[in-house]
């Protein structure tokens, strides 16, 4: 039924049978790592487009995961967004992600709401009977009817919205972000406190999710009064 | 009355504490109850939360059916509408089929698809029972008997052979390319290289079949279909045998390689004796042709002799093809001269030499003629003798026949042009040079489509220019040589002409004839 190679003897893993992958196996932490960010792509896009942060005009229906969803045809957003991701990816695939953060500031900078997507990676991984990683389609395809359904339970923005992304590593990811530019013209910047701090938030949980091959929160902390 | 209440509980705690869209088909799967008894419980929990008038907004998508004209047509329309949209959409319809609760949910919903993200969901998790609740029944569909599935398996695997062989061919087709020959569809692309494959499979196959007129046919049309003229197809397919030749192109190289000992031995014995053998093969079909002998030989050569006697004449028809291929490769007229002509035995003896002749010429431009032997071959009556030094440039294959006496009868050193023009384009393997931008002479080797009248002028120009240049030398030995020292003064002038006029003059001749 299964060819079982461990990867502490150094071998590459077969990833369609049953396998047993540790952290050093490349392959898994690339396959989570374009896992993840083209979920977290389509997550942004949704999030954009039901907190209204564009007009609805730029988004068009697109299909992932078997359902539509809505992204944004503007290329200069749409290449913001790539960008964002290309560089979070190598860091995903090495697991110093901690967290990712989809902020919403008002027209004063002050955050109004933080998508909070907290991601952990399972050190000892075992693909047993999700070869195709179906169950993780059906988790990921959850996760975006919970952000479409959100604004149900969140108070609508003042208009005038922005947003950005935050990334919350680990140790010392930073620094070595900083060393290696992944992507020239795009520099990371520390977040200040005013973007990473919220007064008195209120945390809605949306999803969790439990994976063979990854761990994801998907919770919102949205102020409490919106319109200062 | 109980049930119902229970029902009520469980879409609350759907709608208000898990914030989940309730549609009538996730509620069924999810209670286990009909479609229809579904909608009549959300329709409920809707009337009864509108009573209360609770706090909790709630938003209800409904499904409305009916006839309605669109675009001027009466059509069955089946929309999911919101609660504010509903009675517009109702008004609109000439007749209403039925009005129902789609879904319930807190959230405003902006479009529709959360709701397919519902049902997609509810369907996919009971995939085996989705039309267990359902309203939609057919009499018909019924589960397949077990007799039934194996014969559906057999067929199904005769159909799988059948489309297998068929893909290769429809994928082209598909994807807009249709090969003539299946063995020519992976080279069909990359045109000439797939005129060499194409002939050097034909020359294979033909060595293995013993020339089915299938063969010729197909090389044949491969050749039409790669040029789109049947007459430019036979020029370029000989143009080609010679020019693959040259270029000793694998298939092809093992077919002279095999041939070399084989010509070593015959050459010489045979020269005079493979003529005859010739025609008397080639009578019966009444061939003329020489290069294209390649294709058409073996049949005509199966038809009439012992196998043992045919895979020699194959040999020699092959030496002396490749001979013609690698001196000269006039065969390309040969195939167009078919009906015309039987007379092999001098036009080979001449085709030789001929070929032989542009070896020694140190001109970097590599014009090669289309076909002087077949000029020969096409005039029965005309002295062979009398070869012009078109032959280089070549009276075009495409002429009409009805050129050609003209041409030969006016065939002298003076190198008159025919009174009917002949437009006709060949590719010639022609050397450019030029100056690139370090100011280093890079000499290119480029096939061009040249039109014969236009290279006709351009030898009678040099012709010219190397009869000034040389003095009355030429004229005197076109006066007193015979027809073969003639054509080799000929092209000797041709090529002093051509390298004396220098490399410029080819490039003007090509951008003429590129007009």
């Amino acid at each position: 039924m299964t060819s079982r190679r461990t990867a502490q003897q150094g071998k590459a893993a077969v990833f369609v049978n049953m396998t047993t992958l540790t952290r050093q196996d490349l392959n898994f932490g690339q396959v989570v790592a374009d896992v993840l960010c083209e979920f977290l792509e389509v997550a942004i896009h949704m999030i954009l487009y039901v907190r209204e942060v564009y007009p609805i005009g730029i988004f068009q229906k697109r299909k992932k995961y078997n359902v539509p969803v809505q992204m944004s045809c503007h290329p200069e957003l749409n290449q913001y967004i790539q960008d964002t991701l290309h560089c979070i990816k190598p860091l995903i695939e090495k697991n110093e992600v901690d967290r990712m953060v989809v902020v919403i500031l008002d027209k004063e900078h002050h955050p109004v709401e933080r998508f909070v997507f907290e991601i952990s990676q399972p050190p000892l991984l075992s693909v047993s009977s999700d070869s195709l990683l179906s169950r993780v389609e059906q988790l990921l395809r959850a996760s975006i009817l919970k952000i479409s359904v959100c604004d149900a339970i969140l108070d609508s923005n003042p208009p005038g919205c922005t947003f950005t992304v935050l990334v919350h590593t680990r140790d010392v990811a930073t620094r070595n972000m900083e060393k290696i530019q992944v992507i020239k013209d795009f520099p990371w910047i520390h977040a200040d406190e005013q973007e990473v701090n919220m007064r008195e938030p209120r945390l809605i949980p949306l999803k969790t999710m439990t994976s063979d091959i990854l761990k994801m929160q998907l919770y919102v902390e949205e102020r409490a009064q919106k319109t200062s | 009355m109980e049930e119902l209440e229970l029902v009520v509980e469980n879409i609350e705690e759907l709608v208000a504490d898990e914030n989940r869209i309730v549609t009538y088909k996730m509620l069924s799967q999810f209670l286990g109850i009909h479609v229809n008894q579904a909608k009549q419980m959300l329709y409920y929990y809707v009337e009864r939360k509108q009573k209360e008038n609770s706090g909790a907004q709630l938003h209800v998508t409904y499904l409305v059916s009916g006839k309605a004209v669109e675009n001027g047509m009466l059509c069955h329309k089946v929309a999911v509408v919101r609660e504010d949209q509903l009675e517009a959409v109702k008004l609109k319809m000439l007749v209403i089929a039925s009005v129902h609760v789609y879904s319930i949910q807190k959230a405003m919903l902006k479009d529709s698809s959360p709701l397919f993200n519902t049902d997609y969901e509810a369907i996919k998790e009971n995939l085996q029972n989705s039309n267990k609740y359902s309203a939609i029944r057919c009499a018909d569909a019924v589960p397949r008997s077990a007799e039934e599935m194996a014969q559906l398996q057999k067929s199904l695997q005769q159909s799988s052979r059948c489309s297998s062989e068929t893909e290769s061919s429809s994928k082209p087709i598909v994807n807009g390319n249709v090969p003539t020959a299946p063995k020519n569809v992976p080279q069909q692309p990359k045109g000439i290289m797939g005129m060499f494959c194409a002939k050097t499979t034909a020359k294979t196959h033909d060595k293995e079949v013993k020339g089915e007129p299938v063969v010729v046919k197909d090389v044949e049309s491969a050749a039409s279909s790669g040029s789109k003229t049947t007459n430019k197809g036979n020029s370029f397919t000989n143009f080609f045998l010679k020019a693959s030749a040259k270029k000793s192109s694998p298939p092809f190289s093992q077919v002279t390689e095999e041939d070399l000992p084989a010509k070593s031995t015959l050459e010489n014995a045979e020269i005079g004796d493979t003529p005859v053998v010739l025609d008397s093969n080639v009578k019966p079909v009444s061939d003329g042709d020489r290069g294209g002998d390649g294709e058409r030989s073996p049949t005509s050569m199966a038809s009439t002799q012992k196998p043992q006697a045919n895979q020699e004449k194959i040999l020699t028809k092959k030496d002396m093809v490749n001979k013609q291929q690698q001196k000269g490769g006039q065969s390309k007229k040969t195939k167009r001269n078919v009906p015309l002509t039987s007379e092999e035995e001098e036009p080979c003896i001449k085709r030789r030499r001929r070929i032989r002749q542009p070896q020694s010429d140190s001109s970097d431009d590599e014009v090669i003629p289309d076909s002087p032997e077949a000029c020969d071959i096409r005039t029965p009556s005309p002295s062979p003798e009398e070869p012009t030094g078109e032959e280089d440039i070549s009276p075009p294959c495409f002429a009409d026949i009805e050129v050609k006496p003209p041409c030969w009868e006016n065939a002298d050193g003076s190198q008159k042009a025919v009174g009917v023009k002949r437009r006709k384009r060949r590719r010639v393997l022609k050397s450019k040079m030029f100056l690139d931008e370090e100011g280093a002479m890079v000499t290119e080797k480029v096939y061009q489509s040249e039109s014969c009248t236009d290279s006709e002028d351009e030898f009678v120009a040099k012709q010219q220019e190397s009869k000034n240049l040389l003095g009355s030398k030429p004229a005197a030995t076109k006066s007193t040589l015979g027809n073969k020292d003639q054509l080799k003064e000929q092209k000797d002038k041709k090529a002093a002409a051509s390298s004396r006029a220098g490399k410029q003059a080819s490039i003007m001749g090509f951008f003429k004839k590129a007009v």
